[in-house]
């Protein structure tokens, strides 16, 4: 086994675990967390110490996110969301406050990264008024701890009273172009997680769909990887972790056996933050949105009825996928989950719940052999794994991919997506083996067809599942198939033609630079004298013009240059053998 | 009589001997007191007999440590004699495979004559033929990849008169077929794994390996050195991979200790100019890292910078000097050994060196280019070494000139005006005045600890 390590920054070069404790018992004197309306009305001090008492009595709290990018109209429309739920008889208790990335890296590094439209708190002032609107507990997750400017955040948070702060997994995953600054993220984030465990009844949040968890294949592997994220921020650093999760379950079954999954290895108690709504299902059928908000939010509840973890049930308006959605819309999805939280109880005495724990047993088994593989590496590679900064960093420089394809539960399978066959698939990979199977019977018989002849795949940003049912279908039709990954660029592709020979080249892209690109790849293919190499493009056939935000269509453009525009995943195997054919 | 280096590793003292083409170098270090205690160097008589030259840095060597202590004395010695390791590599894709196939010839101490990309035209053949290379690496194609070419261009060496070894490291699915063709053609040739057998993955291992074991089985006694191999324990490595050896010990210290972090070392010679650096492999602010990986350690040598053989090259390169010099060329290029004598000369000599200072870390540093992704704004080819904070210089022209930082300098990058350029904009200065790299890359085989000592203790501000 050979890993290929994105080795950032030298982590021998942190400071030793004893430099990081100290440092992190120093700074914790200056922290006084504090109070906000929310803990004024229910007389506690943290949202810990809430939801404890709200899981003993059986209380169901609810979530939504708040995703305006000004401090006034945030305010705002909180103050009208609150009065809008207590006049119709229903409540939110928490709301994640969505920050912009900017807020992720320290301020003099801030005018490298256009602005998006996250929420920005420029002042103290700001800062202090994030719990004092309204008594609904904010939870801040994005651009917090994990990132660069983790120190100061975390910092700000706690003196405002929040005490609910993320994201373990952004740390993996969420990246900050022209500004690197891989050593001082560790450095801030280790010392800002072991700050969050100074103070009791303070919860550090991992979406693990943010992370590594919408890059596994493998439920069980997704399992083992919590019990990673645990090990570093709770063993390591003494913090309590809320593992979060489903913006990518789709199978109500499976929100309820994860959830489940996760509180087997929650041996501090940490009372969890809230199950994401499941968006996947979101298009732009408001009916069937209902459908979809009602399914996830059911079963989360159902979930919370039988054994409560103080996951919160969240609530995502219909509109998400087509807006930023307005503070009616917002108040419209909490009614609807109030309804499901309500027969939710109904469920409880006729679920088989043996069933469902069969399959947390399985996943917690086979995460447990995923993790201490992970671990055993870890330490062939020298990495002190008693060190959180290392251990962070060294599992961040192998990366997702290499970390299930090396260290895997799955069984190997060249022709399944990832190359290995999940041992519980993600709803993700469910649903595309789902496609895959779909794609393959509309391709009619491939096997052998395509014996002895070589293609290279690849996609211009980070969608890679067409293009891993397009690999799919040609390495069971007997192709050879060099896949180059993500972000692949022009240079990277003709380079690889020359070592690889092949004729055909499937790119995914969605990016709006369809255009652009494929001129680039036929210039280069060109100058080496490839004019027999023939480039299909598929996904998004279309090119952001003159900076306009609005991608315009492109694809009879990139026919006329001869590109192979079908963009059609069925016609896959027809289409290599035509190019080798002709 | 030679014994196995293994039992001298408990030996108090350490002779460290260099086979160069000009001179036969020797060091002693004390593996007690971590220092050196004797250094001496004689005219090679490699051509002749190279045991006359070692005799005479022995007799220094026991003058210093008595002759009881030098018999039990570890005895390892690196050779650069006859030009050093001279190869030369082929391959496909520049970024590809050919990078791949020269990251493993710098690293196992070679020079490189000639690089050849694509189908080797009859040019190519001639040249490959006429240089005077001592290995030839074929790499190119991943496994189950490229065959057409490569077949075409072994074809084409099996016809060749070349008759130098021939080691071929590219897609196994013809290894095969260039055995076939080879043997029918009489040639040398190993077959070792493929260097780049998959996209992503590079396997120089192999090669590094078996440049190392021709080195020492056939070039070094080629070299004029089977005469003097009985008075050795071990003739270790080319003197270059001894440099690399002893310039990645300097980075990352010997086990449990910290070494002096991300560095670079420039050694500019009379007919090449060396570059050394040792840096995690990593991208340059987000760009998408391209071509066929890079190692913490590297190195380069540019075959047409140097300051007396390859100097119209340099000069060449370097661009107009504004007077006319063609003389003072001429002279560097008749004696090699020869110093300035005039102030044009000096001048001469200056303005040679700075460029191939800054040439030749240009040519090792990665660069970044914009893309037209709109998520990845810039691929990066080569490595990023804006994080050295180290700059050591060693060779003549670097350490006695007197101008030693200045010309060190001209490694540094103006963010402003070469912002592509992955070197760093800051770092501090150090020359290697005792020559001591090449003792402590063989000294390193033995003794880690006392290798590093030596090495910080000999380097100066």
């Amino acid at each position: 086994m050979q890993l290929h390590l994105n080795k950032r920054f030298e982590w021998k070069e942190l400071p030793d675990m004893q430099f990081f404790k100290s440092e992190i018992d120093r700074q914790a004197k200056d922290i006084t967390i504090g109070e906000t309306l929310f803990f004024k009305e229910h007389g506690v001090k943290t949202e810990g110490e809430y939801k404890k008492k709200a899981m003993a009595e059986g209380f169901i709290t609810k979530h939504s996110h708040i995703g305006w990018n000004s401090w006034d109209e945030t305010a705002r429309n909180l103050e009208y969301i609150y009065e809008e739920l207590t006049r119709r008889g229903s409540y939110m208790s928490r709301m994640g406050l969505i920050c912009d990335w900017v807020m992720g890296v320290p301020r003099e590094y801030r005018d490298r990264l256009i602005p998006g439209t996250g929420l920005i708190l420029n002042t103290p002032e700001e800062w202090r008024a994030v719990g004092q609107v309204v008594p609904i507990q904010p939870h801040m997750s994005d651009h917090m701890l994990g990132c660069p400017n983790a120190l100061e955040n975390v910092k700000m948070a706690l003196n405002a009273g929040v005490t609910s702060i993320g994201n373990v997994s952004h740390y993996f995953t969420y990246e900050y172009p022209n500004v690197d600054l891989e050593y001082d993220r560790t450095y801030n984030s280790v010392i800002g997680f072991g700050l969050m465990g100074k103070f009791d009844g303070c919860v550090i949040h991992s979406n693990l769909d943010d992370g590594y968890g919408n890059q596994f294949h493998d439920l069980a592997n997704l399992t083992g990887w919590t019990m990673m994220e645990r090990y570093l921020v709770e063993t390591l650093l003494g913090g309590q972790l809320s593992l979060a999760y489903g913006n990518l379950f789709s199978d109500p079954i499976s929100r309820i056996v994860f959830n489940m999954a996760c509180d087997a290895t929650n041996t501090k108690g940490a009372p969890g933050t809230m199950t994401f709504g499941n968006t996947i299902d979101y298009g732009l059928d408001l009916s069937k949105n209902y459908g979809a908000l009602a399914s996830f939010s059911l079963a989360d509840a159902i979930c919370q009825v039988h054994k409560p973890t103080g996951h919160a049930v969240a609530s995502v308006p219909v509109t998400e996928a087509m807006r930023v959605p307005t503070p009616d819309e917002i108040v419209d999805g909490h009614l609807v989950v109030d309804m499901m939280i309500e027969k939710a109880r109904l469920y409880e005495p006729y679920m088989d719940w043996k069933r469902i724990e069969e399959e947390r047993d399985l996943l917690v088994s086979q995460g447990k052999i995923f993790f201490e593989r992970i671990m055993n590496a870890l330490d062939d590679l020298g990495v002190d794994t008693e060190h959180a900064g290392e251990v962070f960093a060294a599992v961040k420089a192998i990366g997702a991919r290499q970390l299930e394809d090396n260290f895997g539960v799955g069984e190997q399978d060249k022709a399944a997506l990832g190359g290995r066959r999940p041992v519980r698939p993600t709803d993700i990979v469910k649903t595309l083996q789902e496609k895959q199977k779909q794609y393959f019977q509309g391709a009619g018989d491939i096997l052998r067809a395509l014996d002895g002849y070589r293609l290279i795949v690849g996609s211009t940003d980070i969608h890679e599942y067409g293009k891993d049912i397009a690999k799919a279908m040609c390495l069971t039709a007997g192709a050879e198939v060099f896949d180059l990954g993500t972000y692949v660029t022009a240079q990277e592709i003709v380079d690889n033609v020359l070592e690889t020979e092949c004729r055909a080249i499937f790119i995914s892209t969605f990016n709006g630079v369809a255009l652009s690109f494929a001129k680039e790849v036929l210039t280069l293919l060109k100058d080496q004298g490839l004019d027999d190499v023939t480039l299909v493009l598929g996904g998004a056939l279309n090119e952001n013009m003159d900076g306009s935000m609005l991608a315009v269509d492109v694809t009879d453009q990139l026919a006329a240059m001869g590109v192979n525009v079908e963009n059609d995943l069925n016609k896959t195997v027809e289409i290599v053998r035509k190019i080798y054919e002709n | 009589m030679k014994t196995d280096l293994k039992d001298k590793t408990g030996s108090r003292y350490a002779v460290l001997v260099d086979f160069g083409s000009t001179y036969t170098k020797m060091a002693v270090a004390d593996r007690t007191e971590h220092r050196i205690v004797a250094t001496a160097h004689f005219p090679s008589t490699v051509s002749t007999d190279a045991s006359i030259a070692l005799s005479e840095c022995y007799d220094a060597a026991k003058k210093a440590i008595g002759s009881e202590e030098f018999h039990r004395a570890a005895k390892i010695a690196s050779s650069s004699a006859a030009g050093g390791l001279r190869m030369a590599v082929t391959g496909l894709s520049r970024s590809l495979s050919i990078q791949a196939g020269r990251s493993a010839a710098f690293g196992a101490g070679a020079k490189i004559l000639r690089t050849c990309s694509g189908l080797l035209s009859d040019e190519d053949i001639k040249e490959l033929t006429n240089l005077p290379i001592e290995i030839l690496l074929v790499t190119g194609g991943y496994d189950h990849g490229n065959r057409t070419t490569l077949l075409a261009n072994c074809e084409k060496l099996a016809a060749s008169s070349i008759h130098v070894p021939i080691v071929f490291a590219g897609n196994c699915d013809i290894a095969q077929d260039v055995r076939r063709m080879l043997t029918f053609a009489g040639k040398e040739f190993y077959i070792v794994p493929n260097i780049l057998p998959a996209v992503g993955k590079v396997n120089s291992k192999p090669v590094e390996e078996i440049i190392r074991n021709l080195f020492l089985s056939r070039i070094v006694n080629m070299k004029g050195l089977d005469k003097v191999t009985g008075l050795l324990d071990e003739v270790v490595m080319p003197t270059p991979k001894a440099v690399l050896s002893a310039c990645e010990l300097l980075s990352l210290g010997p086990e449990g200790k910290g070494g002096l972090g991300e560095l670079m070392i420039v050694d500019v010679g009379g007919a090449t100019t060396d570059i050394h650096s040792c840096a995690e492999p990593r991208a340059y602010e987000g760009a998408k890292l391209l071509g066929a990986g890079n190692a913490y350690t590297q190195r380069t040598v540019e075959g047409d910078l140097g300051m007396r053989e390859s100097s119209d090259t340099l000069l060449a390169e370097a661009g107009p000097f504004g007077k006319e010099i063609k003389a003072v060329i001429d002279r560097w290029h008749e004696n090699h050994e020869a110093l300035p004598e005039t102030d044009l000369e000096a001048e001469v000599d200056h303005y040679l060196a700075k460029n191939a200072v800054r040439i030749s870390a240009r040519r090792h540093a990665g660069r970044i280019e914009p893309t037209v992704g709109s998520t990845i704004r810039y691929v990066q080819y080569g490595k990023d070494l804006t994080g050295v904070r180290t700059i050591i210089g060693t060779g003549g022209p670097l350490v006695f000139s007197g101008y030693g930082k200045e010309l060190l300098a001209e490694v540094l990058r103006d963010p402003d005006r070469e912002p592509e350029v992955l070197l760093p904009a800051e770092a501090g200065f150090l020359l290697d005045e005792d020559y001591i790299f090449f003792a402590a890359g063989l000294l390193r085989e033995i003794d880690e600890e006392a290798a590093f000592d030596i090495l910080c203790r000999s380097l100066r501000v």
